[in-house]
Order: structure tokens, then sequence, then C-alpha cells
């Protein structure tokens, strides 16, 4: 909401400065989001006239213009507007001289044709987007009139949000009335005289068909109006807030719109048909074209004002092509009504037509006031059309009801604020804000709330008021009270922190990727849960249309776009929610998704070796049963070798929690990577947080420190190729000695020299008891018997036996 | 061996125990004094031969030897110790294997700092699900039927009617639904608007609802927690203003600023020299919301407050494009590991 501040002025003195202002509407409630200041960027802009016009030699749609201003020689410009006609006043600005826009001005050759300065558009002079063509002035403008006299002189514009609750303030009085509460001046209202209307003139009926959308329409008739331009200081307010001026009828309607809030529209009665003006439901299928040369196809849902014929305005929404004002327009019919701010809303939002008028009407306005501005728009008529009222005003009110009335209870008002105030003091705030205190004693009133505060409906409403006029900074600060609500332990948020901080502690970076990607994406790098999507039915874009049912697609991209910048070394995280579709709704998890590539776990000196697969492999494998063993449930989880579409063949595993699995790692196919461009292995894994919770052990208690010493045995196994750790890990644990506390794998070597399809392994086996010392001849038992299931179950042999 | 040839032998052995420049070199020499093989067995072997009444003497000697070459020895080592030789330096100034460094998102990192502050002063975390029922979301908070929030245009819906919540609030009504009163929570979370991506605006976002519901809480109340929330996210000297506003589930409701971290509330171009910057949104419950969770709106009362935490790290961090926060380039993480 625009507001000039000499507008403001014409109701209420305000000897504040811009900055006091600034503070007061904004502690008030009305913040001010701009303010600019006008006028000042005229300077060096003038009228000119145009009084020659001829064709560019070089350009069809380029003209040269002959201009004159003030004292000067004609000078010659060259023009790119369809509106120039010799005798158009317009703005000039002159080589030297400084758009608003902050273009400076020079003298410059267009298509080969020196061109001297520019004719302005509005939207060049920052007074509207408008680039329809250069301004078309009023023509008894002197040519050399500085254009600030034209424009408008220096300028204050307050640019208020006003929010939803408080359409009275979408008004320029609404605005003044808010510093008269606040600051307990008065405010003036603007005299209204309105010449004896006709005796016996034609008058207009009104028919309303249904109180609850239209509770109150006034229709005045005025006659003999001249349509013209409107008065410069009319025009220069409009342009301050945004309008365009077009004639005088039209101007004062959308004048008064903006001084009071309250839309009003002006009909050519002429255009009108029969002598009764009908507010009723459209017609199904009916057709009227609005006044932006729309044809509106209307439902019966939809309110329309219409003659005796047909729809003529849209109510509170646009007007009727056919009854528009033109120049030969002599006898206006004004409307202000009430209508209903759901009617309104539904219609403008269905024919996606918005106005200042449905704005307003959408948000709610004030029925009691609309014969004071009906008046008010009528004496400006007749003062600048020279019309006079036909009739009185026809006032149809089948909504008319009494003003509401709310009880207030001192002491609660004070308790919510937690400040304690004088009944008198709040007594005032309330006279301040118009509203009447009635029935007042210790305990409470009774309040009757003006037409324009529909948005005090309930006694809790009023405490804001108390509270903002007595100023909120007033309201004390309570040191923060003790912890008096219990609460059980929020155990799952507290164990998804700490694997963030584990993992960022481990050297990944967390990254934070959208819950919404696209099919596109998703197909492809979680194949799996294809069916189970969540499509969005109304999404923004379609990258951003699906939620994602997993977080590994969104970290293959984040590398890939860190590797497309530059980034070939980099280890990152995701914890976040995935989605799937299940038959009984969606069905939430919480995730976490580790990603890495390059030599992010070697030491710096040792970065420029190729990494193996079986490196990247393992780096991030580590990492995953470090964060399982921090989440206490490594035991429980099994590595299995898997397959997964996303990952190499044969490069996968799943991590599974007895039948159920929990997760999935390994390195991202070839395909894949080079769908990416991502090169060298990349390491991927995702776990199901939520399933490890229940999956967690307790705190471990003690167990004895060993104190006698232990034993260790060393063996190289020569193994068929394909025989994976597990197998061996496996064949120990079968029969596992009680004294074996320890195998390590310490060495793997793959050669031909072993054989074909021969690998080596060589483990390290540790025994140890805790009540003795371990003998030679125990331990060669016990490790005896180990090797012996090697060699028969594994076909291993062993090195140097 | 005569006691003189004692004394030219341990001057001998203190020439070459002075002499040896490396633990190796003087390992030898002493086993050619002291060791198994060495000169101190001979000399002790050669006591026999020495004349009885000499032998007192000549025993002292043999001592004497073995003593101070020891103890030359012992300092001599110490001596090689202390001067090791530069074959054994290395660079101390070569880089350290630091491993790759890791951190925490800065969006997360606003994150677990308010959730700490309001941990300390009796705030539980609390969650719930994004996808969200348009009671919980809407109805519930107290949002008119026609209110263009609750849009196609504004708000994404799921072909079952359920939706992605618009903000962390349906949390506070999940939770009363759940506890009677008093409760007090913290709930962080992502939330969904349809906003067509720009620098400030993102579809997907995070939040910060804060909840405290019990007898006889004010505005004041609000103001003092509100203000220990600033004074520990950004500093002592941090004000807190209210600003009178409006949402659908608060009354009163206000915006509220705090000082403006850069300036000092002196106004500058991060403040656009207001000197305040807006920090979040908050009010006093509104009736019919506790209504809508059971509890009973006469003697009732709560506030309620909400933050954007892209725009709070934006703001504190100095990040100039909302979409920087989504983008996950590491050299942009990495500056706020």
């Amino acid at each position: 909401m625009l507001v000039p501040l000499s507008w403001l002025q014409d109701y209420i003195d305000l000897p504040e400065s811009i900055e006091e202002l600034r503070d007061l509407l904004t502690y008030s409630g009305l913040e001010v989001e701009g303010l600019e200041s006008h006028g000042s960027e005229f300077e060096g802009l003038v009228v000119a006239e145009i009084t020659a016009i001829d064709p560019h030699p070089n350009a069809d749609k380029l003209t040269l213009c002959t201009i004159q201003y003030g004292e000067s020689d004609p000078m010659q410009v060259v023009c790119g507007a369809p509106n120039v006609k010799v005798g158009l006043k317009t703005i000039y600005a002159p080589v030297g001289s400084t758009l608003p826009t902050g273009l400076k001005l020079k003298k410059a050759k267009i298509r080969g044709i020196v061109s001297l300065g520019m004719l302005c558009a509005e939207d060049e002079l920052g007074l509207s987007g408008d680039h329809k063509g250069i301004m078309e002035l009023s023509a008894d403008l002197a040519p050399g009139t500085p254009a600030v006299d034209v424009l408008g002189g220096p300028e204050i514009v307050f640019d208020l949000e006003v929010t939803p609750n408080r359409p009275d303030c979408l008004s320029i009085i609404g605005v003044a009335r808010e510093l008269a509460a606040l600051t307990g001046r008065a405010i003036r209202l603007p005299e209204t005289p309105l010449p004896e209307s006709t005796p016996n003139g034609p008058s207009m009926n009104v028919a309303i068909s249904d109180a609850e959308s239209c509770p109150r329409y006034t229709a005045q008739l005025l006659s003999g109006a001249k349509v013209g331009p409107s008065p410069d200081w009319m025009q220069q307010r409009l342009r301050l807030c945004g309008l365009r001026p077009i004639n005088n009828l039209v101007d004062i309607t959308n004048y008064v719109l903006l001084e009071t809030g309250q839309p009003l529209h002006a009909f050519d009665r002429d255009l009108l048909d029969g002598d009764t003006i009908f507010v009723r439901p459209a017609t199904p299928g009916e057709k009227m074209q609005t006044l932006d040369d729309n044809e509106q196809e209307l439902q019966t849902g939809d309110l329309v004002i219409a003659d005796a014929k047909q729809a003529v305005a849209l109510a509170g929404i646009m007007g009727g092509a056919h009854s528009e004002i033109r120049e030969q327009t002599e006898n206006v019919l004004l409307e202000t009504a009430a209508f209903s701010s759901s009617q309104v809303r539904g219609t403008a939002k269905r024919l996606n037509l918005h106005t200042d008028s449905s704005y307003r009407f959408a948000r709610g306005c004030d029925m009691y006031g609309c014969e004071w501005v009906s008046r008010r728009a009528s004496s400006l008529i007749c003062q600048l059309s020279g019309a006079i009222p036909a009739s009185p005003l026809k006032d149809e009110w089948p909504g008319q009801c009494d003003l509401r009335t709310l009880p207030c209870e001192w002491q609660k008002i004070c308790n919510l604020i937690g400040i304690e105030i004088p009944i008198e003091t709040m007594r005032g705030y309330f006279e301040r804000l118009d509203l009447q205190v009635l029935d007042a004693d210790e305990q409470g009133c009774k309040l009757v709330i003006p037409g324009f505060r529909s948005d005090l409906t309930r006694p809790v409403d009023l405490v804001e008021e108390i509270a903002r006029l007595n100023g909120l900074d007033k309201i004390p600060v309570h040191p923060p009270r003790a912890r008096i609500v219990p609460h059980t332990y929020d155990f799952p948020t507290r164990f998804f922190m700490r694997t963030w901080l584990h993992l960022s502690n481990r050297g990944f970076l967390e990254c934070l990727n959208y819950s919404l990607s696209s099919s596109e994406v998703l197909d492809v790098l979680d194949a799996n849960n294809k069916a189970l999507q969540v499509v969005l039915p109304n999404p923004i874009s379609q990258d951003q249309s699906v939620l994602r049912t997993s977080l590994i697609p969104q970290m293959i991209e984040t590398l890939a776009f860190n590797k497309a910048h530059q980034t070939d070394e980099v280890a990152m995280f995701e914890a976040g929610k995935t989605f799937l579709q299940r038959e009984t709704g969606v069905e939430e998890h919480e995730r976490i998704c580790l990603g890495a590539m390059g030599p992010w776990k070697r030491p710096g000196l040792d970065k420029q070796r190729p990494i193996s697969d079986r490196e990247a492999y393992a780096d991030l494998k580590g990492e995953v049963e470090n964060l399982l063993c921090k989440l206490r449930c490594e035991e429980l989880i099994q590595f299995v070798v898997g397959e997964d579409p996303t990952f190499e063949p044969g490069q996968a595993a799943l991590l599974k929690l007895g039948d159920e699995i929990v997760g999935r790692i390994g390195l991202l196919s070839k395909t894949l990577k080079i769908k990416y461009k991502l090169t060298g292995p990349v390491a991927l894994a995702e776990l199901n947080l939520d399933a490890l919770i229940p999956a967690q052990k307790l705190p471990p208690t003690m167990d004895p420190v060993p104190t006698f010493p232990s034993i260790t045995r060393d063996v190289a196994l020569i193994l068929d190729s394909h025989v994976t750790h597990q197998q061996v890990m496996d064949v120990v644990n079968q029969k596992r000695a009680k004294d074996l506390i320890q195998v390590t794998l310490f060495d793997l070597f793959e050669s031909d020299k072993l054989g074909q399809n021969k690998k080596s392994m060589a483990y390290r086996f540790t025994y140890q008891n805790a009540k003795k010392t371990l003998t030679d001849k125990a331990v060669e038992k016990m490790h005896g018997q180990i090797e012996q299931r090697l060699l028969s179950d594994l076909s291993a042999q062993i090195v140097g036996r | 061996m005569q006691l003189e040839d004692l004394h030219s032998l341990t001057s001998q052995a203190l020439t070459d125990i002075a002499n040896a420049d490396s633990a190796d070199a003087l390992e030898n020499v002493r086993v050619h004094y002291l060791g198994r093989k060495g000169k101190l067995p001979e000399i002790m072997a050669g006591l026999k031969d020495i004349a009885p009444e000499d032998r007192p003497a000549f025993g002292k000697g043999a001592n004497d030897f073995k003593v101070q070459v020891s103890e030359a020895l012992q300092s001599r080592k110490t001596e090689l110790l202390s001067h090791s030789s530069p074959a054994d330096a290395i660079d101390v100034t070569l880089p350290g294997n630091t491993g790759f460094r890791g951190g925490i998102h800065p969006i997360r990192q606003i994150m677990l700092r308010v959730i700490d502050i309001f941990d300390r002063i009796g705030f539980n975390v609390a969650t719930g699900p994004d996808v969200e029922s348009v009671f919980n979301n809407f109805d519930a908070l107290n949002t008119p039927a026609d209110h263009p929030s609750r849009d196609e245009q504004d708000t994404f819906y799921l072909s079952d009617g359920s939706l992605l919540r618009t903000q962390t609030s349906p949390i506070q009504i999940r939770h009363m639904l759940q506890n009677p009163p008093p409760v007090r929570i913290i709930a962080p979370g992502r939330a969904y608007r349809r906003d067509t991506p720009d620098a400030t605006h993102s579809a997907n976002f995070h939040q910060v609802e804060g909840l405290y519901v019990a007898e006889n809480v004010s505005l004041a109340d609000l103001k003092g927690d509100l203000t220990y929330f600033a004074h520990e996210i950004i500093g002592k000297n941090t004000n807190v203003r209210f600003r009178p506003h409006f949402f659908p589930f608060t009354e009163p409701s206000v915006e509220v600023d705090f000082t403006c971290h850069v300036c000092k509330g002196k106004g500058c171009r991060v403040c656009k020299n207001s000197g305040w910057i807006e920090i979040l949104g908050a009010g006093m419950v509104d009736p019919r919301v506790f209504e809508q969770v059971g509890y009973n709106p006469e003697t009732t009362t709560g506030y309620a407050f909400g933050m954007g935490l892209e725009r709070i790290a934006m703001i504190m961090l100095e990040i100039d494009d909302i979409r920087r926060l989504y983008e996950n380039d590491a050299r942009f993480l990495r500056q706020f590991a």
C-alpha cells in the first residue's frame, strides 16, 4: 500500500520527522517496507511540444520528432513510440539530464541520425511499468514547464505492509486514523458539499437478490457531467500510488477508493437499459465483456450487477466494457456498495481477475461507510465535472444491523500482556481507536466496534489494540522460567544428531538437498522404488515433482556437481527423510547417505597413486562400520553380497539386520558414471537410521582387562579367488575356540604366481585366556582345528605347510 | 699390568669416549673397555699376578677405571642424544595428516544452536511428519476456510488429500493433542510452499517452532524467552523489539526483530539502515487453537513462535542467495566446516 505523505497530511497534522513516522507506523503494525522520495529525480526534465514529425530514413518503426520547449531552438529527437503526433505535449529529457531510472542522456546517433535527448514513457520516468508510448500531457501546458510541476514536486511515499486482518488500512484515511489513534490527535475528513438535486429528476431503482452477498448497495445518479482530464493534483496522487490517470470520472472513483478504501464504480447511465439496477447471481453460461476487454464466462456462484438486459459489472471486481465511461458520457451512475468478501474472493480467484477493488472487497469492507463515500465521490464529480445530482442517493441496505459489541475484561488484557495498565488509560486507548466504551466499571466494559474494524470480533482481539497503543516496547522482559515441564528424553532426535556430529567429525561434509526430486532422476537412480514414488499433482516444476525415495540419487547429483566444479576429492553425507507411497499412506523414513570420491582418506603425500575399487569401497565401508559402532549396533548388522541397479555388478553389498535390509553400499556403476561425467571409483552408502534405533544395544558393562599374555599365530591361506573374507570368517566362527579373541586379515595378495584364479589371504589369530597363561600346546590344539577346517571346507592351502 | 698401565688405559678410554661421534661408535668403545671380552675383565684377570701387597691399590685403581669409564660413557651418551645427527632430522613444517575435513551444514548448525539454546530453558525437541493432514496444518491452526495459503497455488497437496506441511506449526497441534498442558517444545523440521525459487525463496525450507503453554503465560514471558535467545545466539547486547502483526493462530501476533548484529543497531546495509533485523514471528496462542486440541481456552494461555532457518543462516552468515544452501558446493560448505 503506497501512501504519499502529503496526502496523509490532508487529514492529520504530522509534525514528526520521516524517521519518527516510519517508526510510529512500524510499531503500530503497519510495517514500512519502503520509503521513496519522488520529485527530485525529475530535475532537468521539461514539458516539450512536438512541432513536426518526419520518417526515419533508415528505420520504419522510428520517427524524427522536432520538438520545441521554452526558449530553445527546435531539437531533433529520434523516437520509437507509436503515439507521436504533432502538437502532443510530453516530457522531454534533454542531453545532460538523468532519468529517474539512472540513465544519463548523451548526444547519440540512432540508426545514423543524430538524436538530442529523449521523449519519455511512464516507465522511463519511474511512474509506472507502462511503456506503450510516450506520456501524453494535457494540451494547455506551456512548453518548457519543469517536469516537477507536472509530475509532482518532492514527495515522500511510504510503502506499507498491511496485514490481511486490517483492510481498513488499505486507504489513506485508514492510515491517518491509525496515526490519530497512536498520537491522540484528531483527524479531519474532507468537506463533501453537494449541490441540491434536480427536483423530480430521473432516478434509479436497486433490486438486491440476496442480502448476504450484497448487504448494501447505493446508487447515485449524476447528470450533466463533462468528461475531461482530472486536475493535476489528482493525477499526481494517482501516479504516486501507482495508478494511471484516465479521465476525471474514472480518476475520481480511483482517488476515492485510495482515499477511503471503499471501491466504487461509475457507469454511463445512458448505456444502461431500464431504470433498475439488479444485483443478482449470474445465470449459468452468462457471458460478459469486462473493462479489460476480456469476455468472461460466468457461473451461478458469481454475482453480477445487471441492467434490464444484461450483466454490466462483475460485482466488486470489474465493470463491464458496455457501460464504460466514454468521452461523451453525460449521465453517471455511481455505485458504492458492500459485497461479501468470500463471494468476491471466489470469483476473482476463479477468473484470475485481481483488481484494486476485488483486493479490498476480498479482505472485507465497511458497509456502514458506503453513504459517506458515495457523497464524497459525488461531491468531487460535481466539483470537477460540472455534474449535479439527478436525484437523492438510492440506498438499499437489506443487510443493515447494529454495530458489533464486545465485552472486555480489564484484568484479562493486562494478564495476557504481562503488564499492569490503569483502567482509565485502557479506556482512553479504546476511545482513541473510535471504539465506544459503554457500561465501564472496575471489572470491564462493553465496546461498540466501528464498522471499519472488521478484525475485532472476539474479546481476545482487543488485547493487541491495548498492547500496541501502550507500546510493545513497554512490555517487560520476564526472565525465562525454571524447567517446569518434565519431558521424556527426545531419543530419536538425539540419535540423529549424534550421527550428524559423528560423521562431520569423521571428515564428511554435510549436504542438504531438496525433499523433492523428479521421476526422471529417481526412475534411474532408485529404480527399485519406482512403484512407490509419491508424485505431486501440482508441482512447480518437473525437477521438483516427486518426493525422494532415497537419498542416493541426489548424492550422485551432488558429487557430479562438485566434479563439474573442479572438486575431485570429497566425502559427503546427507541425513534426511525419504518417502514411500504405501497403501495405507505415505511412509517417512529417516535415512543417512554417504558419498565419496577421490583420495579423501589418503595422507596428503599419497594422493597421486591411483585408487583401486577395493580401496574406495573399503574407505567408505570403514566409515559405515565406525558409524554402526558409534550407534552400538555394529554386531547385529551383516554386509551381504547383493545387487543394486545403481551399483556396478559385483561391487555392491546389502546391510541386513536379521532378514530386514537396512541399507546398501557399493560403487557407482560405470554407465551412471559416464552419464554423470564422474571418473574414478565413486562410493555410496545409505542406511535406514530409524530401523537401526531398535537394534541399538545398551551401553556396555565392564569386561576384565586381560592380565595374562596372548599368543598369536599367523596363517597365509591360498584360496580360490571367489572365496570371500566372510566365508573364511564363517568357517573360523563355526566352532569358535573360546580362547580365540581376535582374527585379523593382514595381507591380501593376488597373483598368477599363486596359480590361476588364486589369491593369498593372511590372517593373524590371537589367543588369550582371562584366567591363565596359555601354553603353546593348548594354542596348538585350538589353532590346529581351525586350520583343519579351513583346509577342508574352503579347499585352502596353507603357505609353508 | 701395572698401576701405571691402568692410568694410561683410563686416559686412553676417556679419549676414545670423547672421540666417539655416534651411539654405535660409543657402544664399540664400551664393549672394548667394559665388555665381557674387554679390557676390564682382562684387568681383573691380571689381579692374581700382582704382588699381594700391591693388590689393594691396584684393586682400587681398577675400580676407579670402571667408575670413570662408565660415567664418561653415560655422559657422552646423553651428549650424543642431545645432538642428534642431521640424518635424523625431519621437516617439521611439512603439513600434517589432517584427513578430509568435514562439517555440519550451515542450516543444520543454526538449527542445532537454536535447539541447544531453548533446551537450556526447558524446551524439549518435538518432531512430526512432513506429510500432514489439512486439519493439523490449517484447520486446527485457525486458518480460515478460504484463506489464500490453502490454495493449490501455495500448497503442495498429495492425491490422497494430505499435504506437505507449509509450516512446522502442525507439530504444535500433534503435541498438544497427545499431551495435556503444560507443554514446552521446540520443533525443527522441513516445510514446503509452492514458491518459485529465487534468491530468497525456496519451495523447500527449514523452520523451528516453539510452543509454551501453561497458566498465566504472557507476552512478557515471550519477550523474556526471546530476549534470552537473542542474547545467546547473537550476543549479550542484542535487543528484541516486537511489532504488531497478524497470524491466524496467534492473537495478538507480533513480528520480532533483533538488533542488527552487523552495525549493533546503528543502521547499515544489512538491516537496510533500520538497525533491526526481522528474525521471527510469534504471538499468544489463539483461543481457537486451544479449542481444537481440547484445551480449555478460558484457563489456558501460551505463546508460540516460528522462525525460518534459511533466513537466519543467510543473515548471520551473510549468504547472498538461498539456493547456495542447497547447491552443496564443497567450496561453499567447507567455509562453514
